[in-house]
């Protein structure tokens, strides 16, 4: 008997032509395999949207079925229906239809993980007492044949006396099979309340009953073997060599990153170059070419070159995520993180960050706890993220030695290795500090899901690269394009008048951006910085890239035309007193102040609603910026003096 | 191209691009004052 054969005289239900259509909801417990499975139906024809009044992100898709419409809302992760966290109350509130805007779906699909069928079962059995039309997808059956387990099918539909299909969503096996018991659902008559369980809160007497199914229902070949997963989970795990292995795969990755992504660097820096040579072969000199040349390309070329570098670091994160390594990290700090006053959950909103603290701080959505939470919002945007990257990227291609360390590792990774472990560092510091003072209460023990190791498929891999390049190319054709051009127009204006044209450096010294960047250079004097590094970081605020295109600009500006790359301008300015400006202690502190300040509206804007919005969202943003600042500050106060007072040089 | 086209041409790019950031300006603070405004789903917000 099949699992289709339980759904007899269904087949014809919904063949008829016409315009039906039909409301589906995916859900299930975190790490089922869901999003695959909703990929797999709807043919990764989605969209993601939030849902009405709240902001919890859901993706919607659709396929076409027998002259059928059938949308398919993939809700968040579930672990039962005593909804605890923001997610698990909206996925909830739209099951039941008291979602506004949202109606109920027609017909549930409950994907459940049949290697973990134990505890998937308990949020489906729940599900199945709503008493809507079920189907239940029983996902990554082909893994269960791989290990030697085999699920009885028929019993277990007899036992929960609804449709059950054996799917594969990664291999795209037994979809079909879905999409027809899907159609059929809403003609079946409502399952019989087999299980009446009565009370919700009964947990005890539903994993009784559920143990007894499954003892039922599995048929394992090999009961106590320790599979490879568990062999391998065994060092990574380890509470030596697991922190001591992430530590190795992230210098690796800074390693590759720097490798790996200099060919294409250097392409595009040729390009930028190329392009520069054009437009003054083509254009006599003036404003427009000098708008083009030294605005524009300067401006934006000076951050494109890092496009490789951010691509290969996505990539790079992308294959530890889904190869199931993340998840692991986590549990591998959390014994070192929890006397901090976090759990191990917080480290996958914080790992999060090393992209974006946007969806970092979106990600601790998932922690029930709210002093928990709000102290992980806190810290999330200290953790580098990309786009710091081409600021540290610069900087340590510009001052430190493309040297090898023991001969195998490479001082320049390790600089990088350097200002990501001082984020983390100071993340799990602030959040420590932040635990014993505003945010008090204890520290839950960490009950997470550790997903199955797979292959990662190069297809999302590619796909979710792609829309992190797509974001920042977007970035570098609008705000960090219409910043450059506007720096363009004020390091060029007011010119000085003289009787002979002056020096690229006296024309820029008298325009008006040399004159904001005197006026504040008092500020910056004391981390060592002139005014053009104090311009650039101002500018940076709307941006962080923006500090590296306006560098671009001001040193193109101060420069004969077709002068070298910016790296390489900076190692030769030199001051008044003919003194390198650029000294490895300057760009470090300068690296030390980027690590720290928080130079993202986006993040703050996500800060104040995420922290319950109104004022009170407000205080925590400004209290997160103001703290930051503070910090960035402080940090890079300390290593330029402390480095002077070391007698490690500051003037060169 | 005169200097003096150049000069103007510039001046329309330049004009364009404040045009531009002023306009994402007014949309992070509109952004930022409807935060302030609505609650939204965050710790303490109610919606658990």
């Amino acid at each position: 008997m099949t699992a289709v054969a339980a759904i007899p005289h269904a087949a014809h239900v919904r063949a008829g032509p016409g315009t039906d259509s039909l409301r589906v909801a995916l859900v299930g417990n975190p790490n089922a395999g869901k999003s695959t499975l909703f990929n797999a139906l709807t043919g990764m024809r989605q969209r993601v949207a939030n849902f009405p009044g709240v902001t919890v992100e859901h993706a919607e898709g659709s396929y076409a079925r027998d002259s059928a419409w059938i949308t398919v809302l993939d809700l968040p992760g579930t672990y039962s229906l005593a909804a605890q966290s923001p997610d698990e109350a909206v996925a909830l509130d739209v099951l039941l239809g008291r979602a506004r805007g949202v109606p109920a779906p027609d017909v549930i699909v409950v994907v459940v993980d049949a290697v973990n069928l134990e505890r998937n079962l308990f949020f489906a059995t729940q599900i199945l007492e709503l008493g809507r039309p079920t189907v239940i997808a029983l996902n990554r059956m082909d893994r269960m044949v791989a290990e030697g387990t085999r699920i009885d099918v028929p019993e277990l539909i007899h036992e929960l006396r609804t449709v059950v299909i054996p799917v594969s969503a990664t291999r795209g096996e037994g979809i079909e099979r879905l999409r027809h018991a899907i159609s059929c659902a809403p003609s079946l008559p409502p399952a019989p309340a087999r299980i009446g369980l009565g009370d919700e809160m009964d947990v005890e007497r539903r994993y009784a009953w559920i143990a007894d199914v499954v003892e039922r229902c599995v048929v394992r070949r090999t009961r106590s073997a320790r599979t490879t997963s568990d062999r391998v989970d065994a060092v990574l795990l380890h509470r030596v060599w697991g922190p001591l292995i992430f530590l190795g795969i992230l210098l690796l990755a800074f390693q590759a990153m720097f490798s790996a992504a200099r060919p294409l660097a250097d392409g595009i820096e040729s390009l930028v170059a190329v392009a520069g040579a054009l437009v003054t072969r083509v254009l006599p000199a003036g404003d427009l070419r000098s708008l083009l040349v030294d605005g524009v390309l300067a401006g934006v070329g000076s951050v494109l070159v890092f496009l490789p570098q951010i691509a290969i670091l996505f990539l790079l994160i992308g294959l530890l995520e889904d190869s199931g390594y993340m998840a692991r990290a986590a549990f591998a700090v959390d014994r070192y993180v929890r006397p901090l006053g976090l759990q191990g959950r917080s480290f996958v909103p914080l790992v999060s960050g090393y992209a974006c603290a946007v969806p970092g701080i979106m990600a601790t959505r998932t922690i029930q706890q709210r002093e928990e939470r709000l102290a992980t919002i806190m810290v999330v945007p200290l953790m580098s993220c990309s786009a710091r990257l081409p600021v540290y990227a610069l900087l340590i291609a510009a001052f430190v030695p493309a040297v090898r360390v023991a001969g195998v590792v490479s001082l320049q990774s390790l600089t990088m290795l350097g200002m990501y472990l001082l984020g983390t560092v100071a993340a799990l510091g602030m959040a420590a500090i932040f635990r014993r003072t505003l945010l008090r209460s204890d520290t839950r023990a960490l009950i997470m899901e550790l997903p199955r190791y797979s292959l990662p498929s190069p297809r999302v891999l590619l796909a979710s690269v792609w829309q992190r390049v797509r974001i920042f190319l977007r970035r570098a054709g609008t705000v960090i394009f219409a910043i450059s051009v506007l720096l363009w127009a004020l390091a060029r204006y007011p010119q000085p008048s003289t009787p002979t044209p002056p020096t690229p450096e006296a024309q820029l010294g008298a325009s008006a951006l040399g004159r904001i960047g005197h006026a504040i250079e008092p500020a910056v004097r004391p981390l060592g910085y002139d005014w053009k590094i104090g311009v650039s970081m101002i500018a940076s605020f709307a941006a962080r890239e923006v500090f590296v295109s306006t560098m671009g600009t001001i040193y193109s500006a101060s420069a004969e035309e077709g002068g070298p790359a910016l790296a390489q301008r900076l190692r030769g300015e030199r001051d008044s007193r003919g003194r390198a400006v650029y000294t490895p202690l300057v760009a470090i502190g300068l690296m030390v102040f980027y690590v720290f300040a928080l130079m993202c509206t986006s993040t703050i804007a996500i800060t104040i609603r995420e922290t319950g919005g109104g004022w009170r969202g407000l205080g925590w943003a400004a209290l997160q910026f103001g703290y930051m600042l503070a910090l960035a500050y402080g940090g890079a106060l300390l290593v330029y003096r402390g480095g002077l007072a070391l007698g490690l040089g500051g003037g060169g | 191209m005169t200097p003096e086209l150049q000069r103007w041409l510039a001046a329309g790019a330049v004009a364009a691009a404040a045009l531009y950031v002023a306009w994402r300006a007014l949309r992070a603070w509109r952004a930022a004052r409807a935060a302030v405004r609505t609650p939204g789903c965050g710790p303490g917000c109610g919606c658990r």
